[in-house]
């Protein structure tokens, strides 16, 4: 039944991902380059192993295009979130999401299609993106 | 396709030689965030991709394969770590194993598909697999080492 959401799931968390993206722009200048490393951290790992789950769930025929894909996903989002405070933020990021993006798709055929998986997945995506608004103003 | 294998394997080697030969030379520049930094990114991704290839080398040694690339991470680790503090040694270290554990993890899924139980028709098409997956890490870390060696410029 929730396969026939998986690209409006997809959608909506890139989504949620570009507001928060916005957000954090806005106040770019609060943040120092500690707290810049972690969020470029936690940013570019969680989309990279939701986007991998997703997309394995949904072409489980075309495993090596898909690892591809989200190893891509994953550098770019990293890059893009640390590229907001410095170089080595930056460096940071990238290097975690092409981890977490390399090892995302095997996480999601191991797991054979199972709906309760993906929803904790997603709610700890929500979740990290929900401490991730709330560290910019309290440090 | 195992001099295939071989000539990538000593590709990955030359790379990781010549940088670390590099970053040895400029090594009073930096200071400790940029060392942990250079640590992280450089030694995760190369034992990554040099552990990949090595357990496509050896197809019937698996535990062989993996102690050997354990230590091999670590040491990839350990040294570029140690041109700044320990600080960075400790990050690399990390990294390193992380890095290559997870080479290990690839390169058993991609010989076996049965083990993370992809569909059948993946058995037809192993050697494929492996060529592209090589090919990639190999990308991978050209692209990874030149991006850290830019920061040396920034």
């Amino acid at each position: 039944m929730l396969a026939s959401y998986l690209g409006y799931l997809f959608y909506g968390n890139l989504l949620i991902l570009a507001v928060t993206y916005m957000y954090l722009y806005k106040n770019r200048k609060l943040i120092g380059f500690q707290l810049g490393m972690n969020l470029s951290n936690m940013a570019g790992g969680f989309i990279a192993i939701v986007t991998g789950v997703i997309l394995i769930y949904q072409f489980p025929l075309k495993f090596v295009t898909i690892t591809i894909i989200t190893t891509l996903i994953g550098m770019a989002v990293g890059a893009l979130f640390g590229s907001l405070f410095d170089y080595q933020t930056l460096l940071t990021g990238y290097a975690n999401g092409l981890m977490m993006g390399i090892m995302a798709p095997m996480i999601g055929a191991a797991a054979k299609n199972n709906e309760i998986f993906l929803v904790f997945l997603e709610g700890v995506y929500i979740f990290s993106l929900f401490l991730l608004v709330l560290s910019v103003k309290h440090t | 396709m195992t001099m295939y294998l071989v000539g990538l394997l000593s590709i990955n080697c030359l790379i990781g030689w010549i940088v670390y030969k590099v970053f040895y030379r400029k090594r009073k520049l930096y200071n400790d965030r940029f060392g942990m930094v250079m640590a992280m990114s450089c030694s995760g991704i190369l034992s990554l991709n040099m552990s990949m290839i090595f357990q496509f080398l050896f197809v019937d040694h698996i535990f062989l394969g993996l102690v050997l690339t354990v230590l091999i991470g670590v040491a990839i680790g350990v040294a570029f770590g140690s041109l700044v503090k320990f600080q960075s040694l400790l990050a690399g270290f990390s990294h390193g194993v992380v890095g290559s554990l997870m080479g290990n993890m690839l390169g058993i899924v991609i010989k076996d598909p049965s083990i993370c139980s992809l569909p059948t028709p993946y058995f037809q098409m192993i050697e494929k697999n492996m060529m592209i997956f090589s090919v990639f890490g190999s990308l991978l870390v050209l692209i990874t080492i030149l991006l850290v060696y830019y920061s040396l410029r920034v």
